[in-house]
């Protein structure tokens, strides 16, 4: 329509010429991140809003309260590992965190060092397996190294996040998938994948108890690799 | 079907009525007991509020943002002492809780949530995220990780159909040789969903599974999948009711995820006892409770909405 319309003063052509640039100059293309790899449309999902914004929120979050957290207060793993294995629930009490207590899992913020024993790259949820020092030749938790992460023990194991601080599911969602996001960016982004094994690791992070299971999926937040 | 609705909530309130003296009263208000999840909430709910001590009156609002608004009502005429709530409408259904707050009378939300802190006293939802991911998995695990699939979702105005949705996305689209051939609301409702995957089967013959928002809909989609001699489809859903639980145990429906439904309503019940009591129930507003996979391994320990 527009482009067929004839101004009939030249004037009006101008005015049109203009806000036509004003439009295209106001433009500002945002790359979307959301878009996946293979090019799929975005899906639309019902009271998903642009009002709240989850990479911003975590990333301020990330240095100062998220580090500073596992930095002072995380358990050595080998403290946690024989009740852990004797009695979940009190190893809960005893070393995990939870907001409230009925139908919640207990979340756990630990550090340790050891050895790679294996390394699972195969799947997009990859993960090195962990021989804890003093080895002795056998697992005792697996990392999470992306770049799918499970699990929402980051946020589930920070004190200073209360699900009542946000307007729904939704934003409490998409909170978890900004600090794994930030696993993926800042943790395991830089890592010598298929050089892992035999490694020795230090490790911050945070696992939750899973359905009736005691293996220890851990998702970094700090790894040292000597 | 709504005169006699009409009718029959008049005479429960007359029933009640005539012996609310007896006690406090607790108001439950649920949408429509022709599901089953509704009807165990407002059951569980009951019992715990008879054992403590409570009158009850129970009646449902069918998701109609109106008709509940009119409950509400009735509740702060009838002097309530508390509201129970699965609510219609996570918008919509702000300002009557509003409302009844300012005459005094404390609301806990189950099930589904609002979208404003700070006006209900506690708002215990499933963790619909923690659950969806269960169920994607599984069903990613059930397609053996390639083929055509669908989507049923909820209800527009719940956030449940959105988180649920989210959830299954964030696991499935992981995965490039599942592909998504038609993504459709049926709003919870069964005889919708049979109806929508009659038309769906007729453009997609090459379906492989059917992944949906809650139990109605996979009920519906089975039957529609059956009837159109397309049983072998993998169908899962969400909610862990008895009746998936039968398809599941006769080999028709794969999976299902638990909400703990009976359980939550009886936790709201108790908190508010404690919050008439003590004044503050000790707990944050907001509570997440863990959802369970349920597949042909445990589904004989399932019984309405709770693991033996």
């Amino acid at each position: 329509m527009l482009l067929t319309a004839k101004p009939s003063h030249p004037l009006i052509a101008l005015i049109i010429i203009v806000c036509c640039l004003f439009h295209v100059t106001s433009c500002t293309i945002v790359p979307d991140e959301e878009k996946t790899a293979e090019g799929q449309e975005k899906l639309d999902i019902y009271f998903v809003s642009d009002d709240f914004k989850p990479d911003d929120y975590a990333e301020k979050v990330w240095d100062d309260k998220v580090i500073t957290l596992f930095e002072e207060k995380s358990h050595a793993l080998e403290d946690v590992l024989p009740l852990w294995h004797k009695d979940q629930q009190a190893a809960g009490s005893k070393f995990g965190y939870r907001e409230k207590a009925e139908g919640s899992p207990w979340n756990y913020r630990v550090r340790g060092t050891g050895i790679v024993v294996k390394v699972n790259t195969e799947s997009r949820a990859s993960t090195i397996d962990i021989d804890l020092l003093p080895g002795d030749n056998s697992a005792d938790l697996s990392i999470q190294i992306g770049p799918v992460i499970k699990d929402s023990a980051i946020r589930d194991s920070l004190d200073f996040i209360s699900f009542t601080d946000f307007t729904n599911q939704l934003e409490f969602a998409r909170l978890s998938n900004a600090f794994n996001k930030l696993v993926n960016k800042k943790v395991v982004g830089d890592l010598d994948r298929e050089n892992l094994m035999g490694k020795k690791i230090s490790f911050w992070g945070a696992y939750t108890q899973l359905q009736d299971s005691d293996l220890i999926r851990l998702t970094p937040v700090i790894l040292k690799i000597e | 079907m709504k005169k006699l609705l009409a009718v029959c909530t008049m005479l429960c309130c007359f029933l009640v009525s005539s012996v609310a003296y007896a006690g406090d009263l607790i108001v439950i208000i649920t949408p429509s007991h022709d599901n089953p999840f509704f009807k165990s909430e407002a059951v569980g709910a009951e019992a715990k509020a008879k054992e403590l001590g409570y009158e009850t009156l129970s009646l449902v609002h069918d998701d109609d943002a109106n008709k509940q608004n009119e409950l509400f009502d009735t509740a702060i005429a009838r002097g309530a002492k508390a509201i129970i709530l699965d609510n219609a409408g996570a918008d919509a259904s702000i300002a009557p809780i509003q409302r009844a707050k300012e005459a005094g009378i404390p609301s806990f939300l189950i099930d589904r949530e609002i979208n404003k802190n700070g006006i209900a006293v506690a708002q215990i939802v499933s963790n619909n995220y923690q659950g969806a991911k269960l169920g994607g998995e599984e069903f990613v695990k059930l397609m053996g990780e390639k083929g055509n699939y669908v989507e049923l979702v909820g209800k527009e105005s719940d956030t449940n159909a959105g988180i649920r949705s989210q959830g299954y996305h964030d696991v499935i689209d992981q995965y490039p040789d599942l592909k998504m051939v038609a993504r459709q609301s049926a709003n919870w409702s069964q005889t919708e969903a049979y109806e929508k995957m009659e038309s769906i089967i007729q453009a997609n013959p090459d379906i492989k599974g059917v992944i949906c928002g809650n139990d109605t809909m996979a009920m519906g989609a089975m039957a529609a999948l059956k009837a159109a001699g397309k049983g072998d489809v993998i169908v899962v859903g969400f909610d862990g009711s008895n009746d998936v639980r039968d398809s599941i145990l006769a080999g028709d429906i794969k999976a299902t995820v638990l909400q703990p439904a009976y359980r939550i309503a009886q936790m709201a019940v108790e908190q508010a006892d404690t919050f008439l009591k003590k004044g503050s129930t000790g707990l944050p507003e907001k509570q997440l409770m863990d959802c369970v996979l349920i597949n042909s391994k445990n589904a004989k320990r399932l019984e309405t909405f709770a693991l033996k």
